[in-house]
């Protein structure tokens, strides 16, 4: 499916808003229910231009370190083994060190760092192919923050700017404010990989639609069985049998329809022609025998096995099919122990495919138009856990590339022990708020009523990160 | 903003008046339909976009100016009854972007529609009225009784708006319609046509008692509940293990069944643990207090969790009863309703006396702290009854009944001398007859001497080689017996045991027995009916191990459940912002929210009697609330969750008050209010939609119409394996597991698992029994929008979306329900063609007649799909081969897997997953 121009699926959505006064539909976004909840408001989105029309986020699931990545602290290797000043730590949410004050020392950093690239930025070792291929492509952020210590709650937090269950997920966030480009696949694609560490679990709580419509919600596609659930005919119902028991279906509907006249019907038989269509396209998507040997050289892939690689080789595939929004999740990243070799071991895994992803939009034009994200939930203690680190939340390094960032710069610092960011903040609101911006979406503006309240992804907060845009 | 406010006081903005306003001039009378109410027109409009800076939260608070209180706003900005001189009205309507509110720079805008109604609201006295639900109910005065005051309430605003009741639905759709609303499955064949055979007035009614009585409508009501208090199978952080807390589920759907009052059903569930000598029920239904989501995680802090699980019981407390969100208190002093986040604190410390902790270390081992043992109602009955009846022997017989074989006894049935039960006694001119002795067709007897006289005498020698320490009795009788052993009463029995094939089995005194010959002597006396009498003697407790052993296994259905016990309460803080590292906020103690009536109290006890008090304006409002939008659709406050000022002013506020106020009258009594919400006029109209009712109410809030709507998830999956025979009914119990496609659970970890899928009958169980998975939910649930129930969850949206076609489409489950519908059309003797088969399925599936057109249509897929079997067998088994259910032996495959798809067709219809 080819990708329509962001503008014309605006006026199309607009018009099949007037037009259509059934429930949503496929097509149907939240300039629909707006319109439908005589919002006096009349906000519409994106009320500004876009940056960037699809969102691929590269999630380094288990909180990878900052001291071994992106964010390198001299200072460390100097105090290495010396106990931590108890000024920096006093008050601060400890995770696994809980009840260690007292012996909390410095690990200095594991692996070296150079710079790299025109802008030179400093990268760790561990990424010899980002350092190499795409350091003048990416902004680094040194200097996030997050609210949650602990993997599965800071999960929850990134995704759905809240701690509680039943809020939305990013993905369904877009989805729901700027609709599908894309007629045979949902506009919210998970995938996931495991490798490096100790694989924390992740819970489907971190795709879900939440309050919004249940079609915004993300369709994980997996490397074994069925890439999407229920996706394949029953055994024995070849596409063609599969086809005639739809079309006999939708003769039925039509049918009962003549004296029923239910709106919601429509949208049935649209479903049902959308799911046939996925049933379609998605054995398509998941077979690499059409992409050439130098692609899949880049990524170091040989087809889609379910590893990182394969995965972002996936995510460039459904971002040239229009796909919104894909989250990709590595599981490999807690560090708790043995650090230096574990670290290098998971970077392995993810960084010739991180690389390439970027390098390969960047070859097909679709970089520009693509935000890809790279990070975990939160970052690693500059203390030592035995020869790992624990679980941070004051400090932590993320990096985004394409659509409407700048490339080759540094954004925000943390202190010189790495453990407070304390220049340029960039809260999780914050990253969200300049997500939703480069999408055309004023953050502020854009809300869905649930339980009398007008909801947002950034709740009450959000800062814009104009810095860090072209 | 505080700024350009102060600006403007000091430029005397109270003075000017908007040109063109006819401020203070006399009121003409209104018309009812013209006057403005407070709580219908101004409430919504101030709330949504005034109070967020001008409301109760008085951090948000902008130049000191509160909207939400008459008092404080007509002191600054609202001049009643002169529009002219409110400076409200003359800054709202201002062109001057520093002026107008709400600011420019806000995210609301008001419509000239809203101006103009606080415009004519202040020129009409600005007459403020407390939030409607914060108000007591009342019944309206002069209401017809019962169910005619639902329909009258509701005709008078149809009558005022010149429409009135759609005629009433036809009754294929009508039994469908109240089968599915009340018990969550279609009604059989049998059923439609029994109700459709009933000409007799009051068939409604008579159908509605019989859905209520019926299992089925516990499990139906549970469905919704279990949303409410987040009940599911794993712990939902994290690792998201398993854990037990079937027991209350299954108290749920009791609870129901048997009509337990509300009051009662509440404080059960919130202090149950508390009443005097708690039954094992009222522990399990405490155990409400227990289902919060709870973690495992290593390096979680214990203090943080306490204070996430202490909001969370809030939330879902809040929401589950009273329908407001004082959730949002949590941090700062709600911004639309008058909850402070003293009220959210005084709230959570109700539950601060629950045992427990933050963080439960190594809980796939150890658990997640206290637990009861529970068996199910029926089973602690069960138990109760074995015990009583424990009383019994050993083997070999002393004296043989007549059950194997018949035993010869002497007997007569004209009344003998004195002393006939002596062994002295002379019984020659007796007879002598094989036992047992009664009339043919008495229920459980074997007679082998028919007796069809008031009474018999019987006697019989028999000889022992020792006297054995116990001795059992066993003998059926009907009616009246007496058992005389070597001439002494040995046991004297009243009415009849024929009801059961088991004999009863007394004890029989050893001391009336000898080694040697004894002598038995029964007289049996019948009044009336079937009559029958036999006995044997045996050693021992004969059916003591019996019966131990049927108690141990009911023992053994015994689980676990996570119980609620009471200890010294925590300290409760207000947390600053809620946060739990901030010990600085002030210690408060159980209460109520103030403005709702709330006092410092004890606990949990005293809250549950709160939420119940006849005064608490909101608890029955809610609960009638959401039983409405069961059985029509949309509740009449649309927002099931928030009753408060953001919420929605009822379509029909006066039925709504009606409703609440005879829920309360009528002593909680939920079936009373399910029953005449379902045999009203209102309910049992067709859902049917014309040009006119499209116009004027697409939304059918007036209710000149039933809705249509998709069934709930669970009830998707009941409907088809209730329609191809495959359900089983078996109430309650522990979870089950559906099929589900590999890997699913992939992402789990501590442990690691798989998901076998049950086998047997385990497989077929309702929709409400899957195993629930908090983080991985049955994906064919998810795809239906059962919520995942890691929060209370009050209203479940209703998607419409590709994954549920897929579901649909191809779910082992759905596909296996086909294969079973079409075995079952192809396997009835009485379906002579094919017209017949597809009928038949049809009444199955969708309870109606087919129409000619759809038969059509089915024939030529069924057609088509024969052909291309017959020549592909292959396709053809593998496709019959899906699911545990077998396939009949001699089956024709081929022709079976045409079948399987005209039943595939069916259950994917829009109609099939609709109540209409």
């Amino acid at each position: 499916m080819k990708q329509l121009p962001a503008t014309n699926t605006r006026d199309a959505l607009l018009r099949r808003s007037f037009l259509k006064t059934t429930g949503l539909g496929v097509g149907a976004t939240a300039l629909h229910s707006l319109l439908q909840a005589e919002s006096p408001s009349g906000g519409s989105f994106p009320v500004l231009p876009p940056r960037c029309k699809r969102v691929i986020v590269l999630c380094m699931a288990g909180g990878p370190s900052h001291l071994e990545t992106f964010d390198y602290k001299p200072r460390l290797a100097k105090l290495h083994g010396q106990p931590m000043p108890k000024s920096v730590t006093e008050n601060q949410q400890i995770a696994q060190l809980q009840g260690q004050a007292d012996k909390l020392k410095v690990l200095g950093p594991q692996h070296t760092f150079g710079r790299h690239g025109q802008s030179g930025q400093e990268i760790s070792s561990v990424f010899p192919h980002l350092a190499s291929k795409i350091a003048d492509d990416i902004c680094i952020i040194r200097s996030m923050q997050t609210e949650q210590i602990n993997h599965d709650p800071a999960h929850t937090f990134m995704n759905t700017g809240s701690i509680i269950s039943g809020r939305p997920a990013m993905g369904s966030w877009i989805n729901y404010g700027l609709g599908s480009e894309c007629s045979n696949l949902p506009g919210f694609v998970v995938l996931t990989s495991v490798g490096g560490g100790q694989s924390q679990p992740i819970a489907a709580r971190q795709w879900h639609s939440g309050f919004l419509p249940g079609q915004f919600q993300g369709v994980r596609m997996r490397s074994k069985g069925d890439p999407v659930l229920y996706i394949k005919s029953p055994d024995g119902v070849s596409a063609n049998r599969q086809h005639d028991v739809i079309k006999t279906v939708r003769r039925l509907n039509e049918i009962g329809n003549e004296t029923l006249a239910d709106p919601e019907l429509e949208t049935r038989i649209s479903q049902y022609e959308m799911a046939f269509r996925m049933q379609m396209s998605v054995p398509e998507l998941v077979d690499f025998s059409d992409e050439p040997e130098h692609v899949l050289k880049l990524y170091g892939t040989r087809g889609a096995d379910g590893t990182f690689a394969a995965n972002c080789l996936l995510a460039r595939r459904l971002a040239e099919r229009g796909v919104r929004f894909v989250q990709l999740y590595h599981r490999g990243w807690d560090h708790h122990g043995n650090i230096k070799q574990g670290i290098g071991h998971t970077a392995k895994l993810v960084d010739q495919a991180s690389a390439a992803l970027v390098l390969d939009l960047k070859q097909r034009g679709l970089l520009d138009d693509t935000l890809i994200v790279w990070g975990g939930e939160f970052g690693r203690t500059p203390m030592a856990q035995g020869s790992g680190r624990d679980h941070h939340i004051k400090a932590f390094s993320i990096w985004m590339a394409g659509g409407g960032i700048r490339p080759g710069m540094t954004y925000g610092a943390t202190d010189e022990l790495g453990y407070h960011a304390v220049e340029d903040v960039v809260h999780v609101h914050d990253f969200h708020a300049t997500m939703l911006h480069l999408m055309g979406i004023n953050h502020e503006k854009f809300t869905y009523r649930y339980q009398g309240r007008d909801f947002r992804l950034t709740d009450v907060h959000g800062r814009i990160i104009k810095e860090i845009m072209a | 903003m505080k700024k350009r406010l102060i600006k403007h006081r000091r430029t005397g903005w109270v003075f000017m008046i908007a040109a063109g306003m006819s401020a203070g001039s006399p009121l003409p009378a209104l018309a009812e339909a013209d006057r403005i109410l407070f709580n219908r027109d101004v409430r919504p409009i101030l709330a949504n976009n005034c109070w967020s800076c001008h409301g109760p939260d008085k951090n948000m608070r902008k130049a000191k100016l509160r909207l939400d209180l008459r008092e404080a706003a007509t002191k600054e900005v609202i001049v009643p009854g002169k529009a002219g001189q409110s400076p409200l009205i003359q800054r709202i309507f201002s062109n001057d972007p520093e002026e107008v509110m709400p600011p420019a720079e806000h995210r609301k805008k008001l419509t000239t529609t809203q101006k103009k109604t606080l415009r004519d609201w202040i020129n009409q006295g600005a007459k403020w009225q407390d939030h409607w639900a914060w108000i007591s109910p009342r019944k309206e005065k002069g209401l017809p009784e019962g169910k005619n005051a639902i329909d009258y309430l509701i005709k008078r605003r149809l009558e005022a708006r010149g429409l009135g009741f759609s005629a009433e639905a036809g009754a294929n759709t009508l039994i469908r319609r109240l089968s599915l609303d009340l018990r969550g499955l279609p009604p059989t064949p049998g059923e439609v046509s029994e109700f459709l055979n009933d000409q007799a007035p009051g068939k409604v009614e008579k159908l509605v008692d019989r859905l209520l009585d019926s299992p089925a409508f516990g499990e139906r009501m549970a469905v919704y509940w279990l949303d409410l208090v987040r009940y599911a199978d794993t712990n939902g952080y994290h690792a998201d293990i398993e854990w037990s807390v079937s027991p209350y589920r299954d108290y749920v759907i009791d609870a129901f069944n048997t009509n337990m009052p509300f009051d009662r059903f509440t404080r059960e569930q919130i202090a149950g643990d508390l009443i005097p000598s708690a039954t094992t029920a009222q522990k399990v239904a405490a155990g409400f207090n227990r289902l919060n989501m709870k973690s495992t995680e290593f390096g979680i802090q214990d203090k943080e969790y306490l204070a996430k699980y202490a909001a969370d019981r809030v939330r879902t407390t809040a929401t589950a009863w009273l329908g407001v969100t004082l959730g949002c208190a949590e941090c700062h002093d709600h911004k639309f309703d008058p909850f402070t986040i003293h009220d959210f604190y005084s709230f959570a410390a109700f539950f601060a006396d629950i045992k427990g902790v933050g963080y439960y270390p190594d809980a796939q081992k150890k658990g997640w702290g206290e637990t009861i043992q529970a068996t199910s109602m029926q089973n602690a009955q069960r138990i109760l009854e074995l015990e009583e009846t424990l009383k019994g022997t050993q083997s070999v017989a002393l004296l043989a009944d007549s059950r194997e074989t018949g035993q010869a006894w002497s007997y007569t049935f004209k009344e003998p001398g004195q002393g006939w039960q002596r062994k002295d006694f002379d019984d020659a001119s007796w007879e002598i007859g094989q036992g047992g002795f009664g009339s043919r067709g008495t229920p459980h007897s074997i007679v082998r001497t028919e007796w069809k006289s008031p009474d018999i005498w019987m006697r019989k020698v028999f000889s022992i080689g020792k006297v054995p320490e116990q001795a059992t009795l066993h003998i059926q009788h009907d009616e009246e017996a007496t058992v005389y052993i070597n001439g002494q009463k040995a046991a004297h029995l009243t009415g009849f045991s024929t009801a059961s094939a088991d004999y009863t089995a007394r004890k029989l005194d050893t001391a009336l027995l000898k080694k040697g010959d004894n002598l038995i002597a029964i007289r049996c006396h019948q009044t009336g009916g079937g009559q029958f009498i036999d006995a044997g003697i045996r050693p021992g407790n004969f059916q003591k191990e019996k019966i131990e052993q049927e108690i141990a296994n009911l023992r053994k259905t015994a689980r676990s459940m996570l119980a609620t016990v009471s200890v010294q309460p925590r300290t409760m803080r207000i947390l600053p912002r809620g946060d739990w590292m901030n010990d600085s906020g002030q210690i408060v103690k159980p209460s109520a929210p103030g403005f709702l009536g709330g006092t410092e109290v004890a606990g949990r006890m005293e809250l549950a009697e709160w939420i119940t008090a006849r005064n608490n304006p909101l608890t029955a409002r809610v609960f009638v609330n959401r039983l409405w939008k069961l059985f029509f659709g949309t509740g009449l406050s649309r927002v099931l969750d928030d009753i408060g000022s953001q919420g929605e002013w009822p379509s029909h506020p006066d039925l709504l008050d009606w409703l609440a106020v005879e829920f309360m009258e009528s002593g909680w009594n939920v079936k009373h209010m399910v029953k005449l919400m379902v045999t009203s006029r209102a309910y049992v109209q067709s859902s049917l939609q014309n040009e006119q009712l499209r116009e004027i109410d697409p939304k059918n809030r007036l209710l000149a119409r039933q809705s249509r709507f998709r069934l709930d998830a669970e009830f998707i999956r009941d409907n088809a394996l209730s329609a191809s025979g495959l359900l089983v009914r078996q109430v309650g119990g522990p979870s089950v597991k559906p099929y589900q496609p590999s890997g699913y659970w992939e992402n789990l970890n501590f442990p690691r698992r798989s998901y076998s899928a049950d086998r047997g009958s385990s497989q077929y169980r309702r929709g409400l029994y899957t195993h629930w998975q908090r983080q991985f939910l049955h994906p064919s649930l998810l795809a239906f929008d059962a919520p995942s129930r890691e929060e209370c969850t009050a209203d479940r949206p209703r998607s419409n979306t590709p994954l549920g076609a897929l579901v649909l489409l191809n779910d082992p489950t759905h596909v296996e329900a086909a294969r079973a519908l079409a075995q079952n059309a192809l396997e009835n003797k009485e379906l002579t063609d094919n017209r017949a088969r597809i009928s038949s399925m049809i009444m199955h599936v969708l309870c109606r007649p087919a129409r000619d057109e759809e038969i059509t249509v089915l024939i030529s897929l069924l057609e088509k799909h024969r052909e291309e079997f017959a020549n592909d067998p292959e396709s053809a088994n593998r496709l019959a081969a899906i699911g545990q259910h077998p396939v009949t032996k001699d089956t024709n495959r081929q022709q079976l897997a045409a079948w399987i798809s005209v039943a595939r067709a069916l259950l994917n219809l829009h109609e099939t997953i609709t109540r209409n």
